[in-house]
């Protein structure tokens, strides 16, 4: 091939290298959002860029300078290697760009980094956490679960060390509600139950459910659920009514359930609010007086009209208690809801108390007896 | 008194769930647990052991591969593939295949019982094959989860007598 024919073949070549990588820089630059953009930038690795700049720039000075001149033949030997140089060079570009400038390439080194330290010393890495986190919330799809799903990974390296005492997670555990608030599914819904409810059931086995983590666990688990509720996941709020046995210690996990018969109340989602209420019925029928909750749920149905408050007396003659032992239950809840800073509970239940609570008397003489059906 | 554990495996693709669910809610002698898919199903099977279990028939697979290639070997439409029935026979068949870890418990076919859209005279012989005699259709009312549940308790107790 004729000088003149291969500079040119060079040139072309060239502007078609700049062309492919410009374009699709570009767009990853205007389509991804702006925290996404700012992680990709900040975990792109500068020197094989640097190598990419100073290449293509000298090609182009190589290009611009022989342009014209008549050069010998060793020369034109090696802008024919240069020519092949950016053939190669094109490639290598495409693969890298393929292989490290895709978030979910960046996620996987984030991971991968974050579980070689926490098997080394056990820590967990908080620049890598706070990257994770943010592509978690920001991306969506598949992408998000697999990030819920190494967040699961990630916990239950944690808790497998012998190390583990109950209060490690907590950075990990609260990641979750940020994950899934943002755009999540059902799909993003059921994977963050699924690490909640391992991570708990490791807990639990571990013996370790009275340390800090088992309030990280069931704070993220309130979150959550209350998120389903918002969205009228009904399966998923369902589920997380029942997400946590009541054999191990109820006492522990009893607030996730009134939390969410509280919310599915207040946005008229009844069938929510039963499983809820069901449940805090189960957890009072092993005891001998109503849990708070139960008579803050039942307080609530009680406030929502006629058939609502029908529905919290059925419990409640099932569960057996007199007036007396309600009204008993009901002034220790308040207080112990005013001490919570839940005024909205205790309220609630201060209404039962001057309201509906007389016309139980009326059903229901024998103070200490049990009510009748 | 101690609650029966109770596992509902539904796809909840009409979402019936709450529907259905809240007879059993208001009877407060069930703890009542959900599954959405046939992994889930699975790994319920192998987390707890249940007084009864209720299977629907339309199962989507869940996010195991295993339950995927099968969902798609068999259409890719739950429909069709009705993982429901696959998972009956992994469970109680004589083919265990992947549910070979599950405990004694979990393969007493009177443990089981089939609630579904799909009509008896359809699935008869698929859990006739496995030994599972109890089937509600799901037709039958916002009752029939409560009604399967019962059915499924008294066969336990050897004094059912059934479609």
């Amino acid at each position: 091939m004729p000088f003149d024919e291969t500079l040119g073949l060079a040139q072309i070549l060239l502007a078609l290298l700049l062309f492919t990588v410009g374009i699709p820089a570009l767009i990853i630059e205007i389509r991804v959002d702006e925290s996404l953009r700012r992680l990709l930038h900040k975990r792109m690795h500068p020197v094989p860029l640097l190598v990419l700049g100073s290449v293509t720039l000298s090609i182009v000075l190589a290009l611009f300078l022989v342009t014209g001149q008549a050069v010998s033949l060793s020369t034109e030997r090696l802008l024919r290697l240069l020519s092949a140089g950016v053939i190669v060079l094109f490639a290598a570009v495409w693969y890298y760009i393929y292989n490290n400038l895709r978030i979910s390439a960046v996620v996987r080194e984030v991971v991968d980094h974050m579980k070689a330290r926490l098997n080394h010393d056990g820590t967990i890495s908080s620049p890598d956490l706070s990257d994770l986190l943010t592509a978690g919330e920001n991306l969506e799809g598949h992408e998000k679960t697999e990030i819920l799903v190494a967040v699961g990974e990630l916990i239950q390296l944690a808790q497998h060390r012998h190390e583990y005492s109950g209060t490690r997670l907590e950075a990990l555990i609260r990641g979750l509600p940020r994950i899934v608030e943002r755009n999540g599914s059902i799909e993003h819904h059921n994977a963050a139950m699924r690490v909640v409810t391992q991570s708990w059931t490791e807990l639990v086995t571990k013996k370790l459910k009275n340390e800090k983590d088992a309030d990280f666990i069931l704070n993220a688990a309130s979150a959550l659920s209350l998120d389903a509720v918002a969205r009228r996941l009904e399966s998923v709020a369902l589920r997380w009514v029942s997400a946590f046995s009541l054999d191990v210690d109820a006492d522990l996990v009893i607030d996730v359930p009134y939390r969410i018969g509280a919310a599915a109340i207040e946005q008229r989602q009844y069938r929510i609010a039963i499983a809820a209420l069901s449940r805090l019925a189960l957890i009072a029928s092993r005891r001998q007086r109503p849990p708070k909750e139960l008579v803050a749920l039942c307080a609530r149905f009680d406030a929502d009209g006629r058939s609502a408050r029908q529905i919290a007396r059925r419990f409640l003659d099932k569960l057996g208690y007199s007036s007396q032992d309600l009204r008993e239950a009901a002034a220790s809840a308040v207080i112990e809801f005013e001490n919570m800073g839940d005024c909205s509970s205790a309220d609630a239940i201060q209404h039962l108390v001057e309201s509906s609570l007389e016309t139980y008397d009326s059903t229901h003489h024998s103070p200490g007896g049990m009510a009748s059906s | 008194m101690i609650p029966k554990k109770i596992l509902w495996i539904e796809d909840d693709a009409l979402n019936e769930l709450g529907e259905l669910a809240t007879a059993v809610y208001f009877e407060l002698e069930y703890e009542l647990d959900f599954a959405l898919s046939a992994t889930e199903g699975v790994r319920q099977l192998h987390k707890q052991t249940y007084d009864a279990v209720v299977v629907d028939v339309r199962l989507p697979p869940g996010d195991d591969p295993k339950w995927h290639s099968l969902h798609y070997e068999f259409g890719a439409d739950d429909k069709t593939a009705r993982l429901g029935l696959t998972l009956l026979r992994n469970v109680l068949g004589r083919d265990k295949g992947w549910t070979a870890k599950l405990p004694r418990e979990a393969r007493d076919p009177k443990l089981y019982g089939v609630l579904s859209i799909d009509p008896w005279d359809d699935i008869r012989g698929d859990l006739e094959s496995v030994g599972v005699s109890i089937y509600r259709n799901k037709k039958e009312g916002t009752r029939v989860l409560l009604a399967i549940i019962e059915d499924i308790l008294q066969q336990r107790n050897g004094n059912g007598d059934y479609v």
